[in-house]
């Protein structure tokens, strides 16, 4: 029986340094020397940084890694993400918007909020966007306000977040901390070969310098250019551009006014006649960039709506074009390799998909960890079912976004809606959630990406309408409802006057720390 | 509105403090900051925990006299029940503050000449040639013990942390009249982790004489019981006062 002990990382930048980072806390502790992790990486690519956007996910992923959150924000310009604001997806117009925030709705589980906020509304009794009325967050967001304060411990939080960060920074951090402290073996070098063995296992990789690197699981972390999963083993890479549209993006880093320019605390997402500009704010810059599909416009006028986004500045900045395409491998593990990050796929930057998929993969990875070669294919069975059902979901998710639309400007947004290029597990969901809304058991899985919540938050963002076919309503839920709602507006009230300014909070974050508890 | 200034040999050669008024201070106080110098005589009547600072999220150390803002249940009929008063109320109106005057960064003296603590009747703080009098020189020893003890009580907080020793406290409480209470928001010593440490570590502690004031913090829960009873009798009390009128 053949031990598992060398896993054999190829490739650094996000996805290579948190797998390294998540096996090496778990197996790789001092007196424990089973498992040996060894991280390569070429001295000549550069990692393409997956964006700057994460989910709440990453916070646990930080502390078991063991960065402290103090860390984070003092050497990756991080800052916090609340949410999501939808702008101009629906109309297009002025005042068109919605939140996707990351807190659930109040009480959600116990009482149907959508049938009940509908109705009101429809009585005039409701005033409030859907977002607005079931949950704090859209108002902390429109405050500029921060999640947290000072006091409360690290990694603690008064509304749940994430962060937005560099994630470049964020790469070195994780590499100097493997590196150091959890004993990650690091070596670089560009990659040339592969040895294989008889069964078709990758026995070692042979580098340009001579040398080679045995393993016994080899972690493929080489971004789009797939080198072990895509080229070394044929892969095939699921084009998902039929339903996803965008196919190309333009980046560039946009400086604030003045030092004390307040920090937006969740990302913007503003759409426009091809697709839609992301606008992140982090401490020292903000990070704004246009994903389109170039089947529904051209260059430069997308770049002239760029630049009208932009506004005064933008002959001066350097803005960057990377095409992408919407996509995923057949498999993800293949023998004794497991692609994690790009080189697995990548799907548009809406919702911020990237990193939190490499925090499953490479958590998936940890907690399975296969003890000996001959049990590695019942794990690698489960890793692909898994993640093929992940894959499949947050697609399904990002269509949502697209099709509920009233925009009619341009081909981009009437396409979208077009019925066969939405997947039939989303048309089916819909045609379900004419009569209900969303709730738990729609999904399979304990571990959903995005759970029903967030599929609330956009379906009634973005004006659909269930009508219960089973009137469900009845006077104790009615009650329940209005105290939630009511409940909502005292929470509100109360955050809002005790939470600090993002900056400010950032700023005392960088000066004094948080404290563990 | 308090006027601070600092302390002049000349220009405040007749104040004169009185030591009484100064001892009834902080009735209204629910938490009053002490020093890890203080800990030994403070521990034998008040809990001493860690609390946050609003500002700055750091710890402080601080003797718990109440369980909510106002509340102050070591005080007792116009002065404290507690033969220890800590010294950041006997070191009153005085506080050590930076002269922006002065070319080095040595505190000075300051006072509140607004305090209530300032009367006729009191102790002077000058002789007649302008040297300090008995009082005043009480009252340096006390601002630089604190000053000192400050600065001990920042290290023995960062060791504590470092070695990841400090923990919450949640305490939950609920009285005789029915009435329950959450208190939030305080910390103190993880006995299991401290007894845990590896002995390199511990032995430590003993070396920088901090196991002393760690072991005070934790003996010193004791307390909260003490107060919690006192609540009840108070409630009592109230609830006679009630009936009576």
């Amino acid at each position: 029986m053949e031990k598992i002990s060398e896993i054999v990382i190829l490739g650094g930048g996000s996805a290579g340094w948190i797998t390294a980072g998540l096996i090496a806390a778990q197996y790789n502790n001092p007196g424990s020397k089973d498992v040996k992790v060894t991280l390569i990486e070429s001295p000549t690519h550069t990692p393409i940084g997956v964006g700057e956007g994460t989910w709440p996910t990453l916070r646990t992923t930080l502390l078991k890694i063991g960065i402290t959150e103090t860390q984070l924000f003092r050497e990756c310009d991080a800052s916090f993400k609340q949410g999501a604001k939808f702008a101009k997806w629906v109309t297009g117009k002025d005042d068109d918007y919605y939140y996707h925030p990351l807190m659930l709705p109040q009480n959600f589980g116990k009482v149907d909020l959508p049938v009940y906020w509908s109705d009101a509304s429809n009585n005039g009794n409701m005033q409030r966007s859907f977002s607005d009325a079931v949950c704090v967050q859209e108002a902390i967001c429109e405050a500029g306000l921060a999640p947290k304060k000072i006091t409360t411990a690290e990694y603690g939080s008064i509304a749940n977040y994430a962060y937005h960060i560099d994630s470049a920074k964020l790469g070195a951090m994780l590499q100097k901390h493997c590196v150091e402290k959890l004993g990650v073996r690091y070596i670089t070098d560009d990659v040339t070969g592969v040895n294989a063995r008889e069964n078709g296992d990758i026995e070692s990789l042979i580098f340009q310098t001579g040398r080679a690197v045995q393993g016994d699981l080899f972690v493929d972390c080489t971004g789009f250019s797939s080198l072990l999963l895509g080229k070394h083993y044929g892969v095939p890479f699921i084009d998902k551009s039929d339903v996803l549209f965008i196919d190309t993006a333009i980046a560039t880093q946009v400086p604030y006014e003045s030092e004390e320019s307040p920090i937006a605390s969740h990302t913007i997402a503003t759409g426009q006649k091809a697709g839609w500009i992301w606008d992140i704010g982090l401490p020292t810059r903000r990070g704004v960039g246009y994903v389109y599909s170039s089947r529904h416009t051209t260059e430069d006028a997308a770049m002239a709506e760029y630049e009208k986004y932009i506004g005064d500045g933008f002959s001066d900045l350097d803005v960057r074009k990377i095409p992408i395409t919407s996509g995923h491998r057949e498999k993800f593990w293949v023998n004794n390799c497991v692609a994690v990050g790009l080189s697995a796929g990548f799907l548009e930057p809406l919702e911020a998909s990237a990193l939190v998929l490499i925090e499953l993969s490479a958590e998936f990875i940890a907690a399975q960890l296969p003890p000996t070669r001959d049990v590695m294919d019942i794990t690698a069975r489960r890793f692909n079912k898994t993640f093929q059902y992940r894959w499949d979901r947050i697609i399904d998710f990002l269509k949502l976004h697209y099709i509920l639309t009233k925009r009619t400007d341009s081909d981009f947004w009437i396409d979208n809606c077009r019925p066969e290029t939405i997947p039939q597990s989303l048309l089916d969901q819909m045609e379900l959630w004419k009569y209900r809304t969303p709730n738990d058991s729609d999904f399979d899985s304990t571990n959903e990406v995005f759970p029903a919540a967030s599929y609330q938050y956009v379906l009634y963002g973005m004006g659909f309408l269930t009508r219960p076919a089973f009137d469900i309503r009845n006077d104790n839920q009615q009650a329940l409802a209005r105290s939630t709602f009511t409940k909502v507006e005292t929470l509100k009230e109360r955050v809002l006057s005790e939470l600090p300014a993002h900056r400010d909070l950032i700023e005392k974050i960088k000066k004094y720390g948080m404290q563990r508890v | 509105m308090p006027k601070i200034t600092a302390l002049d040999k000349t220009v405040h050669k007749h104040i004169r403090i009185d030591p009484d008024v100064v001892a009834g201070l902080g009735s209204d106080a629910n938490m009053v900051p002490i020093v890890m110098d203080e800990f030994l005589k403070a521990a034998t009547r008040f809990p001493i925990v860690f609390t946050k600072k609003a500002e700055t999220g750091q710890f402080s150390a601080i003797a718990l006299c109440g369980f909510e803002t106002g509340e102050n249940l070591f005080y007792r009929a116009g002065k404290w029940d507690s033969l220890y008063i800590p010294l950041n109320i006997l070191r009153q109106p005085f506080f050590l503050g930076s002269d922006d005057q002065a070319a080095d960064e040595q505190p000075v003296i300051c006072l509140d000449l607004e305090s209530q603590c300032i009367s006729d009747e009191g102790k002077p703080l000058f002789t007649q040639t302008g040297e300090p009098e008995t009082y005043l020189k009480t009252m340096q020893s006390v601002l630089a013990t604190l000053f000192q003890g400050e600065q001990n009580t920042q290290q023995f907080i960062e060791t504590l942390s470092g070695l990841d020793l400090i923990r919450k406290m949640s305490l939950d409480i609920k009285f005789e009249n029915g009435e329950t209470l959450i208190v939030q928001g305080i910390y103190t010593i993880d006995e299991d982790k401290l007894n845990a440490l590896p002995l390199e570590a511990f032995s430590k502690l003993r070396e920088q004489s901090l196991l002393f004031p760690a072991y005070s913090m934790i003996q010193s829960l004791g307390h909260i019981h003490w107060m919690v009873n006192q609540r009840n009798i108070r409630n009592g009390e109230a609830k006679a006062w009630f009936k009576k009128s």
